[in-house]
């Protein structure tokens, strides 16, 4: 019956749909470059398979089995979405890891008509292809500018038109940075559209990795651009806000829910933090010969490349120097990923902080960590069985939606 | 139609959520002290109901209510909290609620720092009605004694070299810890980067990584071989002291500011000696 319910609201929904488009500017200059069709449906009005949210990467979750999650958030995404958002793809003038001038790009998100609220600045979750980026595809937070947001969605390094490089994978300050430099740019930039929002208040937003980026850009917000960007209230979800208790905890239980995410950390981190490490000293045979293809291609989805690199425990994915803190490479490597935790911050504004407490793609340890760092400040925790990671990406989705 | 449609799949979503229960009859706590150091403590709490709500504090030896009765540490606990939640409600800078400030639900491991060495603390859990916001049940306590931290005597010198330094100190055979931050980095109000020594410190502790980075007899430091990521014409505020094997601070902390320039590195203060290397 539940099933029957969803194709029937899927049919409604796309019967409803036209094509919308995506301008692509130039943020800096306000420059239009030109216009694409939108990919979120394809020509005959069905909605692109490769649009989706975070997917577990192994079985189904029992907590929403008789039902596909991907199928809950094409409901919504396709109730939100029919001709009610203008989708801006575009560029801007960012930051390298190391500071220096980078052009990046990202999208912008704005309901069609009527007043916009907030500047709503998303950091998105862990990525693989570069057309999962969200200046390349539809990006599922995009959901919440139905809502009279201005949504604002960075590529991150090494996606949209710096595809070409090496992702700095959870590597703090150059990823918030990214972030923070697209709504620098984007401010103007709706201004000159006459699309300002009616508040300079911002609101900030993320699950994951797109999470703990958040706490990272509040952290810079708060310490250099309060001024320009006063925050009205945060939402983090399912958060790696502790790498290094993230590293502990999967050495502990020799598995990971996210096999990707080991070679996109070594190489991220080292990359990020100019380490000099040698990725040899930490991969297993399988996964040096293939990660560099597989990663840094930017041709695969987090699920393929869990699927190439074929393991889930560690002992069958690193090296065992490198699932030794204490040996001389990885020390170094964990040095810098307690360098890159998110949590050493007074919050000023409200946050909402989500987990599942099923996690185990990202340990609810995480969270734990972030309650331990935040108690006393204005943090609103929600903790519940929420299950797996992809499924709690998905209550958090709706849950900010609700709440905005 | 399709708004009710999408509130049907809201509401599916919202039915495979978990619902908060609200406990507002008393229940056990079972309070473990994990591990006690000199100036730190870690406890686990676990409420018998997992959805008790439950504030904990530690109480030094030499607090004016470490021998009173259950109700009045309850009573000043909960009123300095009230007061607290007040005064930042006051003040706008909370508008979430005192719960979630304050009150812990499930188990919880948690830890007690800058507490003074070998002196007993008390251990304070007590459970919160999460609607009235008053104390229910006893007052649940676990006393330990802090460890003694032998305070030994041990200070440095610094010698520079062009991009190169070398911390000697002054006793070889004892351990000891440094660390360098770029000054806007260190934001301890009371302006001194004691406090973000201590957490360094207590960060390398916590994760089991201190017996690796600490010293022992003279360290050279060569830039930026040994930290690539050093950022040229930035200060760097360096802290120096002797430290135990369990990450206590076992001396006084010294403290220098060095800027790498061009090649070079030049210290601008330091509260040590400084010596040019031939």
């Amino acid at each position: 019956m539940k099933k029957v319910l969803s194709l029937a609201l899927s049919a409604i929904v796309l019967f409803a749909c036209t094509h919308p488009d995506v301008e692509i500017v130039d943020f800096d200059t306000f420059h239009v470059l030109s216009v694409k069709e939108a990919d979120v449906f394809m020509s005959d009005g069905s909605l692109n398979p490769d649009i989706r949210v975070m997917e577990d990467s192994d079985e189904p979750d029992t907590k929403l089995a008789y039902t596909n999650v991907n199928a809950i958030v094409r409901d919504i995404l396709g109730e939100v979405h029919c001709n009610k958002l203008i989708h801006i793809a575009g560029t801007y003038k960012g930051h390298d890891v190391d500071g220096s001038p980078l052009t990046l790009s990202g999208k912008l998100l704005l309901p069609k008509e009527g007043p916009i609220k907030n500047l709503l600045i998303v950091s998105h979750y862990t990525i693989g292809a570069n057309y999962e980026a969200p200046s390349e595809t539809f990006p599922m937070e995009g959901i919440w500018a139905a809502k009279g947001y201005a949504v604002v969605i960075a590529d991150y390094i090494g996606f949209g038109v710096t595809s070409h490089r090496i992702h700095p994978y959870m590597h703090v300050s150059s990823t918030a940075r990214s972030v923070v430099d697209m709504a620098l740019a984007v401010k103007p930039y709706l201004k000159f559209i006459g699309r300002q929002p009616e508040s300079e208040e911002v609101i900030l937003a993320g699950y994951s990795q797109g999470g703990s980026t958040t706490l990272a850009v509040m952290d810079l917000i708060q310490d250099k651009y309060e001024h320009i960007f006063p925050l009205k209230k945060v939402y983090a979800g399912g958060g790696p806000y502790d790498l290094a208790a993230t590293f502990d905890t999967s050495m502990e239980w020799d598995e990971t829910g996210i096999p990707c995410a080991i070679p996109m950390i070594v190489q991220g981190i080292n990359a990020g933090d100019n380490l000099g490490l040698q990725m040899k000293d930490f991969f297993a045979p399988k996964l040096l010969a293939g990660y560099d293809e597989w990663i840094n291609s930017k041709k695969y989805t987090v699920k393929e490349i869990n699927g190439l690199i074929g393991a889930k425990t560690l002992h069958e994915i690193m090296t065992e120097e490198g699932r030794n803190k204490h040996s001389a490479e990885t020390a170094r490597l964990f040095q810098a990923l307690l360098g890159n935790g998110v949590l050493n911050f007074n919050p000023h504004a409200p946050i909402y902080l989500f987990h599942s407490t099923q996690d185990r793609t990202v340990p609810f340890v995480n969270a734990l960590k972030a309650e331990y760092w935040f108690k006393g400040w204005n943090v609103k925790y929600d903790f519940g069985e929420y299950g797996k990671h992809g499924t709690g990406c998905i209550h958090f989705l709706v849950k900010v939606y609700q709440d905005l | 139609m399709r708004k009710l449609l999408i509130l049907c799949v809201a509401a599916m979503l919202a039915a495979s959520c978990s619902k908060d229960t609200i406990v507002n009859t008393p229940c056990n706590f079972k309070l473990t002290v994990d591990w006690v150091k000199g100036s730190r403590a870690q406890f686990t709490i676990s409420p018998e109901n997992r959805n008790a709500c439950y504030v904990y504090g530690v109480m030094p030896y030499d607090h004016p209510l470490y021998n009173s009765s259950d109700e009045e540490i309850i009573k000043f606990q909960l009123d300095w909290m009230h007061s607290d939640y007040a005064n930042a409600r006051y003040e706008g800078t909370i508008d979430g609620d005192f719960v979630d400030m304050f009150c812990y639900k499930g188990t919880r491991t948690v830890k007690s720092r800058l507490m003074s060495p070998d002196c007993d603390h008390k251990l304070l859990v007590f459970q919160i009605d999460p609607e009235s916001l008053e104390a229910i049940g006893p007052l649940h306590t676990a006393v330990f004694h802090t460890s003694p931290v032998p305070e030994v005597d041990i200070h440095f010198t610094i010698q520079c070299k062009g991009n190169s330094f070398c911390i000697l100190p002054s006793d070889h055979s004892l351990t000891w810890f440094w660390e360098y931050e770029a000054s806007d980095r260190i934001t301890d109000v009371y302006g001194s980067p004691y406090f973000f020594y201590y957490d360094i410190l207590d960060m390398y502790d916590e994760y089991d990584f201190l017996s690796g980075i600490l010293s022992q007899g003279p360290e050279r430091w060569t830039l930026p071989d040994d930290d690539p990521s050093i950022k040229e014409g930035v200060p760097y505020v360096m802290s120096v002291s002797g430290c135990s094997a369990d990450g206590e601070i076992t001396s006084s902390v010294y403290y220098a500011t060095f800027v790498y320039q061009g090649g070079q590195i030049e210290f601008v203060y330091s509260d040590m000696p400084l010596m040019a290397e031939e």
